[in-house]
């Protein structure tokens, strides 16, 4: 339980920088664990989004068999996507840089 | 006397004049020596010349047995000596021989005229004539302009054209034929005009139309063949996967994510962090452009208002002054304008039975032709206000000098005007050069703008029902809701606005209705029976014959209980909330506006859109609690909230019998009049109200100025806000310059004075339609003078600064919060104020004759003992030098100083207000701190309006 409060707090932590539309915590597997966002767009963003790191960690093993994946930013129109993988889950968190 | 032979005559001898045949005696030929043998014998005519003695003498000799004695008479006269006789063997003259009477016809035997050579000549010569030409070279051909018109009288092909079999199978010929309807949304069924009477129509001629249309709908014929597709054994559906809520709660509580959050949270913070210092795709060149005064982007552009066009009307608006002018709601390009004499109450009344005389018109103006208005309304009276139908933007309404309310349907006119203005889009996005007017076209316009339409007046109030005032404001109710008889809102479930506001300076408020009005004693079905079977031939007949009545009508009190005289209203248009107010026009609103229908002016001749009975369909308003507020500007300089239906704690009165409106919030701010009052367009709460030399902006909740301006050395009359930037917005004065106002530069004055006519401006408006930065930007301004001046605005203007949205919304949060902090210090002193007189009054006015005597000996004595222990003290301190405690002052003493003066203030006021201050529970007791606390304490009032 006492790790479970950590966690809270790490979410709650990241939740309070700028700009911060939405958190997404997935397995590896792509199924959402911990979102706040509404259930429909999360499960979309989970999806999607474990498409991209497999296609794109497998891009970088391809190139260099000892380097790996860490990071994915993503710019778009309207806000940009920040991905961070791990082994058995990744973080998904919707920015809103221009927002002021 | 000799013999000739003559080439054969083309005349026969009996066509010539004076040839006469002869048959003579073998007597004659013997005494004329003819001989026969000789005279025939070639088979031609053969001349013997006679002598005319010798004729004579047979005549003379032979009496009436000589063959010429019926020719004596013409013989007798013979000029010459000798006559021609010849033989004629072809019995030309039915004789043998013929004569020659007069000398003409001698000539004529002898030398027959040439006619056959004559023609020869003549067909020679017109053959030269055709060589001649055929030698000459064509000159080149040059245009003067007639090749335009020929050009234009072309038909030319837009497309290919269809050629079209027609066939039919020989074994139908004479075969039966079914006709059958046609489907509704078939192509073919669209062409249908209902006819209609004329007399319908007393101002339209008709004219003969010579047009015949034929639908031709294009035929497609179009085959496709589906392609080859694998077959599928097997179908999925799937889930999306989700874990259960306990094994989240494992997963939530594992080591193992604690560990990836650890792992985590440091790199998105760093990247989050990183975000939220620099924006990498920030563009700099985007702001840059917008920036004022940067040289490189502006040095070609002027920062001043250019002159773009003036309106004026010599016979109708010449000379008068402008009182309302408003940019058409649908309609761009398009400005309506009111005119009224122009002068003051005493010298209207002596001018009175002039200006009766004269006529009035409201006028439509359409921004491309200076020259003429485009529509003219039919006014009994100087109209002071105007106000189109958002929804039916056809329909116009008026209020009168007189204090009538007049009502306008344009009708086809409008949709007249639309489809020109619309075709000219049209002509213009096409081929502008292409299709250049020829003159006859331009004739014919000319005409017809010459023609401007004169609308007559639809309908006009009664006059006992009218106010008793010039109505110096009209506003619509907005589309989606309708009021009430007893002053309740209800959904509006036509869409469209039917109902109207006026304010006018006798202290009322009334509600119009332009729908007809059920009769008290009439039953409903009599009703309907009556609309089906009498044909309308004025739909607005209800609001004619004086018939037309208020809805309802409201006096309006200041909170003195006196009358209010209004000069502007505009009406509080909050809607639910989680609604985005810019996209708030309902969809009935819309369609009612685009709708097809209205492309067919037949659909105006159907009475539903503005006739229905009023009959209770919709529903009653749930959030009552926004919508039956008016924010009102007074003759004596007051802003102020009214609600029509609530009282002062928002609850609905149980009877609806109340006929004086409530003030949510009425305070005095301006010096004058206000004589303007806009609502900004990107955030409807903020208002700008301009009135006695100073402008304000006010929040509609606020009881309050959260912006004012200080004096200036001109009187702003009018102000608008920009449709563009929601920053900026634009005053009209009274010496005649136009102010702009930049809240993103400075909010102590405008940024920019400019001079434009040298009469007084009445009005400054901008059209509803926010131009596109490509466009020109227009602002309308009318003086004085009858004349609308249209200002072309600096490109600066036209499109908002980055952040410009966040910067006004702050700065009108922020001066809110500051007027909010200052009111409650006011009251809190207003209130430290009233105990403290509450305080001295009480120890004033309980203490009898005997207490006060009491008082004044323990005073004194204290007095006393006090001075002795100064006495002491000075004796001590005397004495052995040593400081003491200094005495502390007494309780009656410790009113500080400063508070003197208001305390004597208010002890003068109460002792005035005595008789009122009886019952201290009134609600009006704040307003009357607060309007008194303002006369006592002026100094810090100028602290704080703004320098």
């Amino acid at each position: 339980m006492l790790q479970s409060n950590e966690v809270e707090e790490a979410i709650k932590r990241i939740l309070s920088h700028k700009g911060v539309v939405g958190l997404v915590v997935i397995n590896h597997e792509g199924i959402p664990i911990k979102s706040t966002m509404e259930n429909a767009l999360s499960v979309q963003y989970a999806a999607q989004v474990t498409q991209l790191l497999d296609k794109s960690r497998s891009m970088i093993k391809e190139l260099d068999s000892n380097n790996d994946l860490t990071f994915i930013r993503l710019r778009t129109k309207k806000h940009e996507v920040l991905v961070c993988p791990e082994k058995d889950y990744a973080m998904i968190v919707i920015q809103n840089p221009t927002e002021s | 006397m000799g013999k000739m032979e003559q080439e054969p005559e083309v005349e026969t001898l009996a066509n010539i004049e004076g040839v006469i045949g002869l048959t003579l005696t073998p007597e004659t030929k013997q005494f004329f020596e003819i001989d026969e043998e000789e005279m025939f014998q070639t088979g031609h005519h053969v001349h013997k010349w006679l002598s005319w003695k010798k004729v004579k003498l047979h005549i003379f000799m032979n009496e009436d047995r000589s063959e010429f004695f019926p020719y004596y008479d013409t013989i007798k006269y013979y000029p010459d000596v000798t006559m021609l006789l010849g033989s004629d063997p072809r019995k030309e003259t039915g004789h043998d021989y013929f004569i020659c009477l007069t000398v003409e016809a001698r000539n004529n035997v002898l030398n027959p005229p040439k006619k056959k050579k004559v023609a020869l000549d003549l067909k020679q010569q017109q053959e030269q004539i055709w060589n001649e030409m055929a030698s000459k070279a064509p000159r080149k051909w040059r245009g003067y302009g007639s090749e335009l018109e020929v050009n234009d009288e072309n038909v030319i092909d837009s497309r290919p054209l269809l050629s079209v079999q027609v066939y039919r199978y020989r074994q139908h010929f004479g075969s039966e034929c079914k006709f059958e309807d046609a489907p509704k949304d078939s192509p073919s069924f669209k062409a249908s005009f209902k006819s209609e009477p004329v007399e319908q129509y007393p101002c339209i001629q008709t004219v003969e139309v010579d047009r015949a249309v034929q639908v031709m709908p294009q035929k497609k014929e179009t085959s496709t063949q589906t392609g080859f597709c694998f077959k599928r054994n097997k179908m999925i559906q799937y889930n999306t996967q989700s874990i259960t809520e306990n094994n989240v709660a494992n997963i939530m509580g594992s080591k193992k994510i604690a560990k990836f959050f650890k792992k985590v949270t440091p790199r998105l913070d760093k990247v989050l962090q990183q975000n939220e210092m620099v924006d990498l795709l920030h563009d700099d060149y985007r702001n840059l452009k917008c920036k004022r005064g940067h040289e490189m982007e502006f040095s070609t552009e002027s920062m001043l208002l250019q002159e773009y066009q003036t309106y004026a009307d010599f016979k109708h608006s010449k000379g008068r002054t402008v009182t309302t002018m408003m940019f058409h709601p649908v309609l761009e390009d398009v400005v309506v304008m009111a005119t009224a004499v122009d002068l003051t109450w005493e010298r209207r009344i002596d001018a009175h039975s002039k200006s009766l005389m004269e006529p009035n018109y409201v006028l439509f103006w359409d921004l491309r032709d200076s020259a003429h208005p485009q529509i003219m309304l039919d006014a009994p009276a100087d109209v002071f206000s105007v106000n189109v139908n958002p929804s039916d933007p056809h329909l116009v309404c008026g209020g009168c000098a007189n204090g009538q309310i007049a009502f306008w349907d344009l009708g086809r006119t409008y949709f007249e005007l639309r489809a020109k203005i619309q075709d000219r889009g049209n002509l213009s996005a096409a081929d502008a050069k292409t299709k250049r007017p020829s003159f006859l076209d331009k004739l014919k316009d000319s005409a017809e703008s010459l023609a401007c339409p004169l609308i007559p007046i639809a309908g006009l109030s009664n006059l006992d029902m009218s106010h008793k005032r010039a109505v110096s404001s009209v506003s619509w109710i907005p589309p989606h809701i309708e009021i009430g008889k007893n002053g309740m809102v209800y959904d509006n479930l036509i869409g469209r606005s039917v109902q109207f506001m006026s304010v006018a300076g006798d202290g009322t408020l009334r509600l119009w209705d332009i729908r007809p009005q059920k009769k008290p004693g009439q039953a409903e079905e009599d009703d309907e029976d009556l609309n089906k079977d009498v044909i309308k031939v004025n739909k607005w007949a209800h609001l004619e014959n004086n018939q037309w009545k208020y809805h309802f009508r409201y006096s309006m009190e200041d909170n003195s209980g006196g009358p209010m005289f209004a000069t502007t209203i505009r009406i509080c248009e909050k809607r639910p909330e989680g609604k985005d107010p810019k996209e708030e026009v309902p969809a009935i609103q819309k369609s009612s506006i685009d709708d097809d229908s209205n492309e067919n002016p037949e659909a105006l001749d159907d009475p539903k859109p503005v006739a229905p009975k009023p009959k209770r369909v919709g529903a009653l308003v749930q959030n009552l609690s926004a919508l039956t507020t008016i924010f009102i500007g007074t003759e004596a300089g007051a802003i102020g909230l009214v609600d029509w239906l609530r009282n002062k704690e928002g609850v609905i009165s149980p009877d609806f019998g109340n006929k004086i409106i409530t003030n949510v919030y009425l305070s005095t701010f301006h010096h004058g009049a206000i004589t303007s009052i806009t609502k900004s367009p990107f955030y409807p709460e903020l208002l700008l109200v301009v009135g006695g030399g100073t402008i304000s902006i006010w929040k509609e909740t606020c009881p309050y100025p959260i912006f004012c301006s200080g004096g200036f050395d001109v009187f702003p009359w009018c102000a608008i806000w920009s449709n563009s930037r929601p920053a900026v917005f634009y005053v009209g004065n009274r010496e005649g310059s136009v102010s702009i106002w930049d809240l993103m530069d400075r909010s102590n004055g405008p940024v920019m004075t400019q001079p434009i006519t040298n009469v007084r401006i009445t009005g400054i408006g901008i059209p509803k339609i926010a131009a596109s930065a490509s466009k020109n930007q227009y602002l309308a301004v009318t003086d004085s003078d009858g004349v609308v001046l249209v200002l072309l605005l600096p490109r600066f203007y036209a499109r908002p600064l980055p952040n410009e949205d966040h910067v006004v919304r702050e700065l009108m949060n922020r001066e809110d919060s500051r007027m909010t902090a200052w009111v409650k210090e006011m009251e809190e002193r207003s209130d430290k104020i009233q105990s403290v007189n509450y305080s001295w009054q009480q120890s004033r006015v309980t203490k009898t004759p005997e207490e006060t005597n009491r008082e004044e000996i323990e005073q004194e004595g204290r007095l006393n003992e006090e001075y002795q222990h100064f006495v002491e003290f000075e004796m001590s301190i005397i004495g052995d030098l040593k400081e003491g405690e200094p005495e502390l002052p007494t309780m009656d003493t410790q009113i500080s100083d400063e508070f003197d003066a208001m305390i004597l203030d208010a002890q003068r006021l109460e002792a005035e207000e005595e008789g009122e201050e009886e019952d201290d529970d009134s609600p009006d007791d704040d307003y009357d701190d607060y309007n008194a606390f303002d006369d006592d304490d002026d100094d810090d009032y100028d602290q704080f309006r703004y320098k």
